[in-house]
């Protein structure tokens, strides 16, 4: 759901950019160890694979497509923080080399989906992962979590458009969450299947 | 050194997937705008020549080969400048602490 630039009002812009770097500010401030230790490799590759991920478009019912957000993947094997920037990274590049997303729009596109969708996709991860100790319980986290990252994201989007007067909430938002609760089923079946491998691999996961 | 070789590959094998079966059809958001009729208000960006605009080097004329290496510009992109943003951090950190 990368925003092209033309559709958001000049404040919609400044605001969400100023929220994007208030939160990507506190977000690096919190790892700022990760870049002493020897978690760099591993946020970059993470970043790398994401960004690979996100250019494989995938089909959702008739007529549309959708990709992997990453988030949190990303927040599951480093903490939402480190996925925010990660997150960051790739937005960046995707929209100054190949103008998928727009330039102004990058403040509004991080925020949807750097901060708002891995937020709140790893918080309902960590509530459900934590009702019971269970394996099933931490899978069924990882994959209604990656799904609520993608739905979460876009009704933020939904929100944007909204206050910029292009799709008033309550035809846009129901239309977006649909759309994106397909495309979340596809985020919580990749995410799931990722984090599946890395455990049995590499069980250094963020519980 | 071995597993970051072996983890980037792997993500350039997902570049040549992408390149050979992604979805053409428009993504969620671009299919809401189209059925809304706002998905013409999206700007020919062109503040400044992009060099890989939708992910296609615009003087190689294969259209997998285009994708496949502007995705994989793209993945060394995103993984240096995770290496960037770390060494900023570091610099700013290091300079504002009291020692």
């Amino acid at each position: 759901m990368h925003i092209p630039d033309g559709f958001l009002s000049g404040p919609v812009l400044a605001g969400s950019a100023a929220l994007s770097v208030a939160g990507l500010s506190l977000a690096l401030n919190r790892i700022k160890k990760n870049f002493e230790n020897k978690l760099v490799p591993t946020m970059g590759v993470l970043a790398a694979f994401i960004f690979a991920a996100q250019m494989f478009n995938f089909p959702v019912a008739a007529g549309t497509s959708g990709h992997l957000l990453g988030g949190v993947m990303a927040a599951v094997i480093l903490g939402p923080m480190a996925a925010s920037v990660i997150l960051m990274v790739v937005l960046i590049v995707q929209s100054l080399l190949f103008q998928d997303g727009g330039l102004l729009a990058l403040g509004a596109n991080v925020f949807n989906m750097a901060i708002v969708g891995t937020w709140t996709g790893w918080a309902i991860y960590k509530i459900i992962s934590r009702i019971f100790k269970a394996r099933s319980f931490y899978l069924s986290g990882v994959f209604v979590g990656a799904c609520a990252s993608v739905v979460a994201a876009s009704a933020m989007c939904s929100l944007e458009l909204a206050m910029s007067g292009v799709i008033p909430l309550k035809v846009g938002l129901p239309t977006m969450a649909a759309v994106h609760t397909l495309i979340g089923i596809g985020e919580g079946i990749i995410t799931l299947s990722v984090i599946s491998f890395v455990q049995k691999v590499k069980p250094e996961l963020l519980k | 050194m071995k597993k970051i070789l072996t983890a980037m590959t792997i993500c350039i094998a997902i570049v040549a997937l992408a390149a050979a079966f992604a979805s053409a059809k428009p993504d969620g958001l671009e299919w809401v705008a189209m059925k809304f009729g706002f998905e013409k208000k999206a700007a020919d960006a062109s503040y400044f020549s992009l060099p890989m605009p939708d992910y296609n080097i615009t003087f190689i004329h294969k259209p997998f080969w285009s994708t496949f290496l502007a995705g994989t510009i793209g993945a060394a992109v995103v993984f240096s400048l995770v290496y960037f943003v770390g060494w900023v951090v570091k610099r700013i950190h290091v300079n504002s602490s009291p020692l």
